[in-house]
This record gives structure tokens, sequence and C-alpha cells, in this order.
């Protein structure tokens, strides 16, 4: 998960107009390019694990930019950290035509507590009836809860 | 023997609230801060009170079955008219999305103090009380145990954006601040700051000076422009402010965006608001209490609480106080 240090924006790929991997990392605020999307073809994972945070002028401008991403692109997001979540949730249009296949959820053991981010697939969470599937915690084996209200931080998962 | 005069000496202030250990926590609160406090227990009571005289200030529980009878707000319609001076605080376990349109409607609601299933914390009723009748408004150190220094910064530099957001995020790591509240802190100081050079400042006919800029564009601020951002912690909040010397936020401004965000749509990035509108909400939503005090034409100063006792899942199901303090309307007692 990406650190306070790594505020400046990145983006990491192979293959971009091919399809393939990217990685961004960092905050996204008014200054990173994102056209990088508007070229985008065939099959692209995103991972947005390294991304810090998102603010207001980054989401005006994800949103313009998810918007370009040609319809012959597939995109599909990975290892989406709780800021991305959080904007997927409250923002209409955050994922354009894109889907989130993984994502990180902050969970947390009452016993011990121990704080995680644990990575669920989506494609399991949609299985288990959109719950997220149990998770123990590293420390004492005990069942960990996920830190936030959980119908509200999977809505994204019902609305794909 | 000397009679020291204090401002808040003859100020009547009526609560109202149907559960009785709130009533005893909050008479106690409210009388210490030298006002008469009369306090009911029933609605009957509570419009008995308020017809017969007016108050300097009513603190009324508003959740239901009061806030779904359209009488109360006929009732509260009707009093505005009566005593324009006397202020309404209410208090209730609203969430958000329930409470934000009823200030869209009723503009007269300003103040609106979060409530769980604990009595009110006297804090917060006292210093809403102490802010609306004696006019002392602005200051985070208010919502502070007392001997807190806040931190301070001036805000003048479109490109040290960065710094002044890491000067409160580190300092919010060696407070030991997990890394989602960090997330928030973060997004609050990134908004207020952008608000403060960018949409804050107005030219010398009060028009918005930078607003319709490019955020990439550089800013830097003259020394009658700079905004001031504040930050603190006592253990139990930590709090961020900005103030700027402008006064130009609205009380339908900040409504209207929060309300327009509240809902997923299109709507939520508005070209008209510069983004402003998306920034406001996302502070708001990243708090546990929300407090702008304006100063028309002169000053303002949004303060941002957020607690460190929840936990995430907590923060997320407790409501959030919403307080709207503005300095030109005077009091009963004014």
């Amino acid at each position: 998960m990406a650190d306070a240090s790594s505020s400046s924006f990145k983006v990491e790929g192979l293959d971009i107009e091919g399809g393939g991997m990217i990685r961004l990392s960092g905050v996204i605020d008014e200054h990173p390019d994102l056209s990088f999307l508007s070229k985008l073809k065939g099959r692209v994972h995103i991972s947005l694990k390294g991304v810090r945070r998102i603010n207001s002028f980054g989401v005006r401008a994800w949103i313009d930019a998810i918007r370009r991403v040609p319809a012959e692109a597939n995109l599909e997001f990975i290892e989406c950290p709780p800021p991305v979540i959080d904007q997927i949730n409250m923002v209409a249009g955050f994922l354009g035509r894109g889907k989130v296949l993984s994502f990180f959820a902050p969970m947390t053991c009452d016993k011990c507590d121990v704080e995680i981010n644990q990575l669920f697939q989506t494609a399991e969470v949609k299985k288990n009836n959109s719950k997220l599937p149990a998770v123990k915690c590293p420390k004492c084996g005990g069942g960990m809860e996920v830190d936030d209200l959980e119908d509200q931080y999977l809505l994204f998962v019902r609305d794909q | 023997m000397m009679v020291i005069w204090d401002a808040m000496k003859g100020a009547r202030i009526l609560f109202y609230d149907p559960d009785s250990r709130v009533q005893r926590a909050a008479e106690r609160a409210l009388l210490a801060t030298g006002a008469e406090v009369d306090v009911v227990g029933d609605e009957d009571s509570l419009l008995e009170r308020i017809e017969i005289d007016g108050y300097d200030l009513n603190m009324i529980n508003f959740d239901p079955p009061m806030r779904q009878n359209p009488r109360w707000r006929d009732c509260f319609e009707r009093f505005r008219v009566r005593f324009p001076k006397t202020r309404l605080v209410l208090h209730a376990t609203a969430r958000t999305e329930d409470y934000l349109p009823l200030l869209a409607e009723h503009r007269y609601v300003r103040n609106l103090i979060a409530k769980n299933d604990n009595p009110l914390e006297a804090d917060e009723l006292i210093v809403t009380a102490e802010k609306i009748l004696r006019g002392d408004m602005f200051g985070l150190e208010k919502y502070m145990l007392w001997g807190i220094a806040p931190y301070r910064i001036e805000v003048r530099d479109s490109r040290l954006k960065t710094d002044y957001v890491r000067e409160v995020s580190s300092y919010a790591e060696r407070l030991g601040c997990n890394e989602r509240v960090v997330e928030n802190i973060e997004t609050v100081v990134d908004e207020l700051v952008t608000n403060a050079i960018y949409n804050a400042p107005r030219d010398s006919a009060g028009k918005p000076k930078y607003a319709k800029l490019s955020r990439r564009e550089t800013v830097v601020l003259g020394d009658e422009e700079v905004g001031t951002l504040e930050f603190a912690c006592d253990g139990n909040f930590i709090a961020m402010s900005l103030a700027d010397p402008f006064g130009a936020l609205t009380q339908d401004t900040i409504v209207n965006y929060l309300n327009r965000c509240l809902v997923k749509s299109e709507q939520q990035i508005s070209d008209a608001s510069g983004g402003a509108g998306l920034g406001l909400y996302r502070v708001f939503s990243s708090l546990s209490k929300f407090i702008v005090n304006i100063d028309p034409g002169k000053r303002t100063e949004v303060i941002s609480l957020i607690d460190l006792r929840l936990s995430m899942k907590q923060f997320r199901t407790l409501p959030k106080s919403f307080h709207i303090f503005i300095a030109d309307e005077g009091t009963r007692r004014g």
C-alpha cells in the first residue's frame, strides 16, 4: 500500500496500447496526466494498489478521462484500496465501462487490535451473497471484521 | 462583593428532550454557562413554552416522531417570524442523508448536534450555546480541551499544497492515527487549502478572483489574501481549520453543494462550482463535526473535527454534527 512519501503520481506499465497491466500510484489530484486512458486497447488490468487518495479535482479529471477509454478496450481494475473503493461507491461513473476484479478491505481483530488490508476477489464475494469471506487474524487466529459498514463498502459489488 | 458582568447572564435557553438522562446532562451543562435554563420533556410543554415567550436560544431534540410531524415545521416557521432573534439548535440521531435536505428546505436551521444513544456531550452544547449567545464565533481552540495550542501555517502558494498537507498528515501519524484516518485528514486539508487559494479570494468588486483558473495554474496569494491553516489534537479529537479573510462563503452555497453531492449522479461533478461542490462534500463526509463560521465580507473559517476514539465502522454509523454560525445576525439579546 502507498506510503505518505509517494504523493507523486506514477503510471507504470507494459504494452499500454496492446493491453496488459498498468500500475498507478500516488495521489490523483489536479496534476496527473490521465491521457493514457484514451489510448487503451484490448484487455487491460489497472492496479490501483499504489493510489494513496484522490481529491475532488482528481475525481473530475478521472471521470473525464475514463469516459474517453475506447469502447473496444476491456478495462478491469485490480487491487483497489479503500480510498478508491470509497470513490467508486460515492461518485457516479467512476469506473466508466470497467469493473473491479479485486479490492482491499480494511479488516480488524477485536481481540488483539490487529488491522490489515485484506485482498478479496469480487467474484468470490458475489458468490458469497455479496458478503466478505471469513478472514482469520494473522496474530491470534480469531475472526476478523471489516472496519467499515460492510453493506456500504460492498455497494459496488452489487452494482456490477 | 464584586459582581462581574458576564455576557451569558440573563440569557434564556429553552431545552427540550424526551429522555430524562439527556435533560439532566444538558441542564447541568447549560446552567454552567451562566444562562437561565428551562428544560421540558414533552412536545406539549415545549409548544406551550415557546408560545408564551421567546427565548434567546431554543435547543430542541428533532428525532422522530417530531421530525415526521409537519406541524413542527410549521411551528418553527411561525416562531421564526414572531421571534426573529431567537436562535434554534437541533439535536438528533438523524443520518446525514436525512438532515441535509432539511437544512436545504429550512434555512433557519443552521445548527445540528449529532446525537447517539449516549446523553449529549456537554462540551458541544456549551460551545454552541456560548458561540451563539456571546457572538464570539471564531477559533478552533473552542473545540479543544483547554490548554491545547494549535499549530499554525500561512497558506499562500498553490505550489506548496503538498507541503501543507504533509505537515498535518505527519502530525497525525506521530499521534498514531491509522492509515484511513490519515487519508481522511489529507483529504480534508487538500480540499480546504484548494478552497482557500482558488475559491475564497475576491477582487475589490467582490467577484471571485482565481476560481475559474485551472488548478494546475500557480497562484500565490498577496499578504492581504493569505489563509491560515490551524491544527491540533486533544487526545479525543483531531481538529483542522482554515480561515480566509474574505467571508464570501454563504449558507446557501454550503447546503446546496452538500445536497447536490448526496445522491450519486452526474450532478455531483458540476462545472459551475469549479469542483468546489464535491470538495466540500468530501470534507464533510470525512469528518465527525463540521463547523463553518462566517463574518460576511470579512472572514470565513471552516473547522473540521475527527473523533479519534471511533473505529471507521463507528464513524460511518454515527451521525455528524453540522454548524453554521453567521456574524451578521444579532441575537435577541444583541
